[in-house]
């Protein structure tokens, strides 16, 4: 699995650095070094919508310190397990 | 040689005030027209304002009159009828040199500064000078012909002075000064490296706390280097094509700021995108690679930081020696725009960006960063221009 955390500059303003930080710790936490693989990526294209993290295909806007561990349960270590 | 159109005579400086002084005594400036640069380094008696005022007269007066082609002996007594008399002295006094540069001849009047170095090929030249009287003043003329890569250093007395009575009892020696020059690598340093590095030493000598204002003028015979910058995307999506392919039929360096300028980029060279994992930090993101580029960044955020240190440079430029210490894509423009970049072009896409719609980053503040940008690199005395597009 890849995990795409956006550091445009509307994203990196938002702090998506401590979001990746945040994810790159989880993936830690759950042993998922080996499954998830986990990029920066130039912008996304999804400004308005909060930070940007993509799963495999999948566009996550909105994402920031209060939810990540909530999405990353839902989209990585569900389907994971 | 290189020849003249390629040719650049790159400015670096450094200074270091009398302690407790915020004005310096010390005073450069640079005239310039197309066929020639007058550089006047001026040391004011005394410090601080009397100081100040004495070398900023000085050094204005002549590199105008200078630059204009009047006889030298009337530059000279135009400054000394000028310059006003200190009362606790009864004096008027400030010291000068003038480096005058067209096309490949130095031409030096010196008046008791210390007199300017030239290294060839890291070695120190000597050359001659002709010694004749304006009035009380003892002038040197020099005529010297340069040659590639040669390094022209002037100075006032606060160099040789640095240390005394501290970790230099007797001063810098001009001797020892010459020796340290001509272990460093100059070759392959910037005007501005080698600058800053004579004012470190003399800071080292003197604990930290000069005892007399210190200014070095560095001035560098090399080869221009274009850097091309391109930030945003054009305005019409049409032209997309037709910047890209102007902007990669230039030569020099290409840096490409921004997300979506980076994707048009690769979508246009079909290269693709990769991004340079943990090479950014909290304050700058990452970096990004694309074939054909020699860097690619994120846009206003880098871009606002590359402006932040280009100032902090212009105020200090010893802050050079530790912004290597920093390594995000920031630091890594600046130290190209301010070490290697003799003429800067910055491509500017006039787009509103979709992507940040929405988003507190306008493109008012964008326009705003690139064109202090120029600006501060036009007072580091190189060539920039933004070209709307």
């Amino acid at each position: 699995m890849n995990i795409y955390v956006c550091i445009g500059s509307s994203c990196h303003q938002k702090s998506s650095y401590s979001v990746m930080k945040e994810i790159k710790y989880l993936i830690i936490e759950n042993g998922l070094e080996e499954k998830v693989n986990l990029q920066s990526a130039f912008c996304l294209g999804h400004c308005a919508n909060g930070i940007t993290i993509k799963i495999d295909d999948e566009i996550v806007t909105g994402v920031g310190m209060g939810n990540i561990r909530e999405i990353f349960k839902t989209k990585v270590l569900d389907i994971c397990k | 040689m290189i020849e003249l159109e390629k040719q650049f005579f790159e400015t670096g400086w450094s200074s270091a005030n009398k302690h407790n002084e915020t004005l310096c005594g010390d005073y450069f400036k640079l005239f310039e027209n197309e066929n020639r640069k007058v550089y006047v380094l001026s040391d004011g008696l005394g410090s601080g304002v009397k100081a100040n005022i004495l070398s900023t007269l000085t050094a204005t007066i002549l590199g105008t009159m200078i630059s204009r082609n009047m006889p030298l002996d009337e530059c000279v007594d135009t400054v000394a009828a000028a310059l006003p008399v200190c009362r606790v002295r009864r004096l008027a006094y400030s010291t000068f040199t003038v480096l005058q540069l067209e096309r490949n001849i130095a031409y030096l009047v010196q008046y008791d500064n210390p007199s300017a170095i030239i290294l060839r090929k890291g070695k120190r030249l000597k050359y001659s000078t002709q010694v004749h009287f304006v009035g009380e003043k003892e002038i040197h003329e020099s005529r010297i012909p340069l040659q590639d890569e040669d390094v022209i250093i002037l100075m006032t007395d606060g160099v040789i002075n640095a240390g005394i009575g501290k970790l230099a009892p007797n001063g810098w020696k001009y001797e020892e000064l010459v020796a340290f020059l001509e272990r460093l690598d100059v070759l392959s340093m910037s005007a501005s490296r080698i600058a800053a590095s004579i004012v470190n030493g003399c800071l080292t000598l003197s604990e930290n706390s000069m005892d007399d204002d210190t200014t070095v003028l560095t001035i560098k015979v090399r080869e221009r280097n274009v850097v091309n910058i391109l930030v945003g995307p054009p305005e019409n999506k049409e032209e997309d094509n037709k910047i890209m392919k102007m902007f990669f039929a230039k030569n020099g360096t290409r840096i490409v700021c921004g997300g979506s300028t980076a994707h048009a980029v690769s979508k246009y060279l079909n290269k693709p995108l990769h991004v340079l994992q943990d090479s950014g930090n909290e304050q700058i993101p990452d970096m990004a690679q694309i074939d054909g580029v020699d860097y690619v960044t994120e846009g206003i955020i880098t871009l606002k930081r590359v402006l932040e240190i280009c100032n902090q440079y212009i105020d200090n430029p010893m802050t050079l020696l530790t912004l290597c210490q920093q390594k995000d894509a920031a630091a890594l423009i600046a130290i190209i725009l301010i070490e290697k970049a003799t003429d800067i072009n910055i491509y500017f896409g006039m787009a509103a960006n979709s992507a940040h719609e929405g988003t507190d980053i306008d493109f008012q503040t964008k326009l705003a960063v690139i064109k202090q940008l120029e600006e501060t690199l036009l007072s580091m005395h190189k060539n920039a221009k933004i070209s709307f597009c």
